[in-house]
């Protein structure tokens, strides 16, 4: 799969929609830019789209997720075109969710920050591990291993539970056996007996006497109640004699008055109130005057009042009296039917107890006679009462105690067999976590070997012969998930390089271990991002880290490589790295009006022959400028390659024409490229070009002065150098410059493995000799 | 196939090798690799198993006892 392009709306820096070509022949492409200008953007354009992480916004705290959206956007688009389809990524509202189209199927995307080699090389050991859990990723599986420790816990958690509850119920029945007079050989066999006990006579018993116990109480309660409706309705009686006397009084009083003359009054007054138009007396059809006859009323009925309201009066008080005689008869009723259902309960006792038996013979079918036998002979029910009470309560208790036995034994029983079968729960668990667990730190730590040794393997390349390494990872015995590192320093071994290894050391140590892991988990289309994670390190080992970069870039589907670090983009720029198999991209001037501006970076050797080819804009001050810093670049690498003599300077700040006069003439002689085609299988074998430097080199000590004196410095001697040198400086430095670059992978000739001459990274150059005769 | 699976697939063997899963094995096997095993189901799972060590355990216990008795 190879990378088309990367489409960035609204996404974080990119405040304008902004494409980024890559270039599908070079397997990595490096974004340099100085901080701002975008480059964690497109990083965290690519981790946001490709897997779970929101890139370096996860790396600070207190960070808001919704600031993946540039400010004052409502959504953000990433779009990567690849060989294989778009994939395409929407962030809209609090961006806690990122929707993917497709959802699932994304390349995979292994990325380092600067961050994660910080963390992982100054954590704790048990935080270490996380650093590389996206790498080793057998989350699914531990996750599953923590259920299974839960469940453990809580298997032997509910087995204790059990186990008290046993021991509990052995306690109670131990003491209740105790109570008892220890009856038997163990409490044990005692409640296995009792247990065995045929209650159903005991339990009809106990019910028997409830009933007894129970109807008694009614009929003492509905007792109390008659007495209450008795007493109400002889008050009612009371009254409605006192009513009576009282009407009779006012009869008397009023002779020629009659109550069924005044209710015929009253009668006769309503219904003429009621009649709008009356003009004939309703009874003897006699002319009558409506107001006349009503006022003639009044007076009658008004003169009628004593009677009126004595009558009033006694007609309340019946409606009462007969109101609570019916509620007394409703009361004799109900306590009757008490009283007989109870006699015939208690009728078995009458031998036991003979004073009830006139209550029991005489109770006939006359309830208010019924209820004075009651009264009569409530004491001697009483007395039997004392009896049935008795046994209830020592029948109930003789129950309860067997209940109480009976399930304490079951409980025993049942639980004897649960604890059993936990306890084999229990085993299994702790079997299964035994394997479960010890299967997944095996499993980490062949992990972690097979990455030692590729991780020691990449450490070694970058640090020959500096006495550091034999790098090991491994968990720590004994603890769930912490990660330690070992490694050797000097006379040292088996020792935390944390101890003793410089911080650049170990931030290659930490780059090391991400690019084996990353190896190791991805395949050869996985998309590498190396998100600056380079920060200070000398020439040295700056060249050897760019050559185990480029080494291992056929492992991955693309590597991306973000960096500020200048050198490393100047050893692409002057080709002192494989600069031809580097998609060179820049960054710049980065504003929130503008978003991110991509400019393709050039190198030195483009750059000069456009100047000297463009003739419409023909500029010789840079063209000498620019040939004299490409010269002077080679002739640093030459005469470093063959340690030639230059007077020492305290910064070994060398003029050009210090280091051209710097060859010896036994070198001279002997200094020569040859330039190689592919054979058949594609290796650079078959030698096509052979050239002598020294001519080049000779005729450019003619024209080093152009240099300084157009390209260099304001002077009036600078007028006199015409066009025709300059473009011939330029042209010269040119076809010196393209005979030893390699025109594959765009550098010098570093290789000196061969022994007799240096060979550029393809092979397709080689120069020679080896050393300066 | 990843990580989870891989394991998934030691653990399941070792843990049929000593009776603590069934033969046919492929839905445990797609859970402890998705994550997807909760408490009850371990113990719903284990539950009714007696791994082969106890079961070897008891034969042994059984022919001490017996040997004993003779």
């Amino acid at each position: 799969m190879r990378l088309n392009n990367l489409a960035l709306e609204a996404f974080r820096g990119a405040t304008q929609p902004i494409t980024i070509h890559f270039d599908p022949l070079k397997p990595i492409t490096m974004v340099f830019g100085e901080n701002g200008n975008g480059k964690s953007t497109i990083t965290d354009a690519l981790t946001c789209l490709l897997t779970d992480n929101k890139g370096s916004i996860e790396d600070k705290s207190e960070t808001e997720p919704k600031y993946l959206k540039s400010i004052g956007k409502t959504e953000a688009k990433i779009t990567l075109n690849t060989s294989d389809g778009a994939f395409i990524a929407s962030i809209t509202g609090t961006a806690r969710t990122i929707v993917k189209n497709p959802e699932v199927g994304q390349p995979t995307l292994k990325f380092l920050r600067r961050k994660m080699i910080v963390n992982l090389i100054e954590s704790k050991a048990s935080d270490r591990y996380k650093e590389l859990k996206d790498f080793i990723d057998v989350a699914e599986i531990f996750k599953c291993e923590e259920e299974l420790r839960k469940a453990k816990r809580t298997a032997e958690s509910d087995l204790n539970t059990i186990i008290s509850v046993i021991a509990e119920s052995n306690e109670t029945l131990e003491r209740a056996w105790i109570e008892e007079g220890q009856p038997a050989e163990s409490y044990l066999n005692w409640a296995e007996m009792q247990a065995a006990i045929d209650i159903s006579d005991l339990t009809l018993e106990v019910q028997k006497y409830s009933n007894l116990k129970s109807k008694w109480l009614n009929i003492l309660s509905k007792y109390e109640s008659y007495l209450a409706v008795k007493e109400t309705f002889r008050a009612a009686q009371l009254d409605l004699q006192s009513k009576d006397i009282d009407l009779e009084a006012a009869k008397i009083q009023n002779e020629a008055g009659d109550v069924g003359l005044l209710e015929l009054l009253e009668k006769a007054k309503n219904h003429i109130e009621h009649q709008e138009e009356i003009d004939v007396c309703p009874i003897c059809s006699n002319d009558m005057e409506k107001n006349v006859i009503l006022e003639s009323l009044s007076n009658r009925i008004s003169t009628m009042s004593v009677l009126k309201s004595a009558y009033d009066a006694h007609a309340r008080s019946k409606i009462n009296f007969d109101q609570n005689k019916a509620i007394l008869d409703r009361e004799i009723i109900a306590l009757n039917i008490l009283l007989i259902a109870y006699k015939n309960l208690i009728n078995e006792f009458v031998v036991a107890a003979p004073t009830i038996g006139d209550f029991i013979s005489n109770l006939g079918d006359d309830a208010e006679t019924n209820i004075s036998i009651f009264v009569t002979n409530k004491n001697h029910i009483d007395d039997l009462n004392v009896t049935i009470y008795s046994n209830e309560e020592k029948k109930s208790k003789e129950l309860s105690q067997n209940n109480l036995i009976v399930s304490q034994f079951n409980s025993i029983s049942r639980n004897k067999i649960n604890a059993e079968k936990l306890q084999s729960l229990g085993r299994s668990l702790s079997d299964t976590l035994d394997i479960v667990e010890t299967s997944r730190k095996e499993f980490i730590e062949t992990e972690l070997e097979s990455i030692s040794e590729e991780v020691d393997r990449l450490y070694s390349s970058l640090h020959p012969g500096e006495q550091i390494g034999n790098i090991k990872l491994f968990l720590k015995p004994n603890a769930q998930s912490s990660l330690v590192l070992g490694g050797s320093f000097h006379t040292e071994t088996q020792i935390a390089p944390q101890s003793l290894y410089s911080e650049s050391h170990l931030d290659t140590l930490g780059v090391c271990i991400f690019v084996a892991l990353a190896k190791k988990y991805g395949d050869e289309n996985t998309i590498l991002v190396l998100d600056d994670v380079m920060m200070s390190v000398d020439e040295n080992h700056l060249d050897r880290f760019i050559d185990l970069l480029h080494s291992e870039s056929v492992n991955f589907g693309h590597i991306l490589v973000t960096t500020h670090y200048r050198p490393w983009r100047d050893r692409y720029r002057n080709n002192r790295a494989p600069g031809g198999r580097v998609h060179f991209l820049e960054l710049r001037n980065w504003t929130i009006e503008n978003g991110i501006k991509v400019y393709n970076g050039k190198l030195i050797l483009e750059e000069l022959k456009q100047l000297v080819t463009n003739q419409d804009d023909f500029h010789r001050e840079n063209i000498a400028s620019t040939a004299g810093r490409m010269l002077e670049n080679i002739l640093d690498y030459l005469t470093l390659k063959f340690q030639c003599k230059l007077a020492r300077k305290p910064k070994n700040d060398y003029t050009l024409s210090e280091l051209i006069n710097g060859f010896p003439t036994t070198l001279l002689r002997v200094l020569k490229v040859e330039h190689l085609s592919k054979d058949a299988s594609g290796l650079y074998t078959d030698v096509n070009k052979t050239e002598v430097l020294q001519p080049i080199i000779d005729k450019l000590k003619g024209l080093n002065a152009v240099r300084n004196q157009v390209g260099a410095h304001f002077n009036f001697d600078g007028s006199f150098v015409s066009d025709n040198d300059v473009l011939e400086f330029g042209s010269t430095v040119i076809e010196l410059a393209d005979l030893l670059i390699c025109p594959d992978s765009g550098n010098l000739p570093t290789n000196g493995n061969s022994g007799s001459y240096w060979r550029s990274s393809s092979g397709a150059v080689r120069l020679y000799p080896i050393v300066s005769p | 196939m990843n990580n989870n699976e891989r394991l998934a697939e030691i653990i399941a063997t070792k843990l049929l090798e000593k009776g603590l899963i069934a033969e046919n094995n492929t839905d445990f096997m797609n859970k402890l690799s998705g994550g997807n095993l909760k408490d009850v189901d371990w113990k719903f799972l284990l539950e009714d198993v007696t791994p082969l060590s106890q079961n070897a355990q008891t034969e042994t216990n059984e022919t001490q006892e017996e040997d004993e008795t003779e």
